[in-house]
């Protein structure tokens, strides 16, 4: 899937995004970024956006809803059918 | 005065007659208003209950009861069903219901298209079952009926080898209620090499929140080349040449009745009643005893 970063900030600064410890992406000396970036989520995710100093700058939790068809499925044969 | 009686005979076999065909007619009407009368079509799960299955997970569950699968051969023997296992797995397209192992090609809303392996039913009846001497006291054989008839004790003939299908199934789930399933199969295993095919026409019917039932009619079809296999007498089975037999293509219908009734979190109570009539294809061989194949079974099933 591809999620877009979007933050702005008045000075600039370097940061790296990070989906929960996983590095998505870095960026040096911005004030604003909007950017497409490819990732996988199979469950419920908290995305951060962290300046050099590791200080959490912004943080925003993604919760993953699985459409029902996918849990359950209808049964394709008559049960205790011998043959 | 012998021509009177003659005509009376023949009003009342007429009237006998009329009453089978009304009769007929009417439980034709009533099965069809049955099939009919249900909810709008809707094929779609959103829980686990008896039609639909949580995926990515193993259901194993052993039946112990009573029960048999009749055997139609002359010299074979009934098939007894005491503990019988059972295993579905149903992964987002794989899926695993005890003896079909099969994956969905396509799933629409109402139609699942799937290609589907099993093992093929007709060498169990050529097989002893030791098990029933295990299990329960052995059944007697039953009585031939007609001992003017050549007949040929499937012990004598030369062995029919077990045969894996393999081929395409279609579920259509035309309502909440009501199912059609189609399928067309091939032995891959080159045991036979020809086709059988099913047809089946499921009704489920939930008679309270615990008891459900599912009636269902159907068809099976065997080519010419699976009947007479199984069925037919070649001279390589080293019988009397009046008993040679070529086997054609031919259907067997059938009807089943299974009930379920939920008692606890993990166990249920189960009935399950089948009839099929063997089409003459079958029946009219030699080796046949029986025009039709039964099995029943009641007991309880424990769900792990």
């Amino acid at each position: 899937m591809t999620i877009t970063a979007t933050w702005q900030s008045p000075q600039p600064i370097d940061t790296c995004l990070y989906q929960a410890q996983k590095k998505l992406s870095c960026w040096q000396q911005q004030t604003q970024v909007n950017q497409k970036i490819a990732t996988s989520l199979d469950k419920d995710m908290t995305f951060t956006l962290v300046n050099t100093q590791g200080k959490i700058l912004a943080s925003q939790k993604v919760k993953i809803n699985l459409s029902q068809s996918q849990l359950y499925r209808r049964r394709l044969r008559a049960q205790w059918s011998l043959f | 005065m012998t021509n009177q009686c003659y005509i009376t005979t023949e009003l009342e076999l007429r009237k006998l007659l009329l009453l089978s065909i009304n009769r007929i007619l009417i439980t034709t009407v009533l099965l069809i208003y049955i099939f009919l009368s249900s909810p709008a079509a809707s094929a779609q799960c959103k829980q686990a209950d008896d039609n639909c299955v949580l995926t990515g997970q193993w259901h194993i569950s052993t039946a112990l009861g009573a029960g048999v699968l009749t055997n139609p051969l002359h010299g074979g023997e009934n098939i007894p069903l005491v503990v019988l296992p059972y295993i579905h797995y149903y992964g987002e397209q794989f899926f695993i219901e005890n003896n079909v192992i099969g994956y969905s090609l396509l799933q629409s809303e109402d139609v699942i298209l799937s290609v589907i392996s099993q093992l093929n039913r007709e060498k169990s009846f050529f097989t002893q079952w030791q098990a029933k001497h295990l299990f329960i006291p052995t059944f007697s054989d039953t009585v031939n009926l007609q001992p003017e008839k050549e007949y040929v004790n499937q012990n004598e003939i030369k062995k029919r080898k077990w045969a894996l299908d393999g081929g395409v199934q279609v579920n259509w789930f035309i309502s909440d209620t009501i199912e059609l399933k189609a399928q067309l199969l091939h032995d891959i295993n080159n045991v036979y090499q020809g086709f059988n095919s099913q047809l089946r026409l499921d009704k489920f019917i939930s008679l309270s929140n615990n008891t459900r039932v599912n009636a269902a009619i159907g068809l099976n079809w065997q080519s010419q080349k699976l009947s007479n296999y199984y069925y037919g007498i070649s001279p390589s089975d080293k019988v009397a040449v009046r008993s040679l037999y070529q086997a054609k293509s031919g259907s067997n219908p059938f009807i089943s009745l299974n009930i379920r009734h939920q008692l606890s979190q993990h166990w249920q109570a189960q009935f399950f009643i089948k009839r099929e009539f063997l089409g003459s294809h079958i029946s009219n061989s030699p080796l046949i005893q029986e025009s039709n194949i039964s099995s029943a079974f009641v007991g309880v099933v424990y769900a792990f």
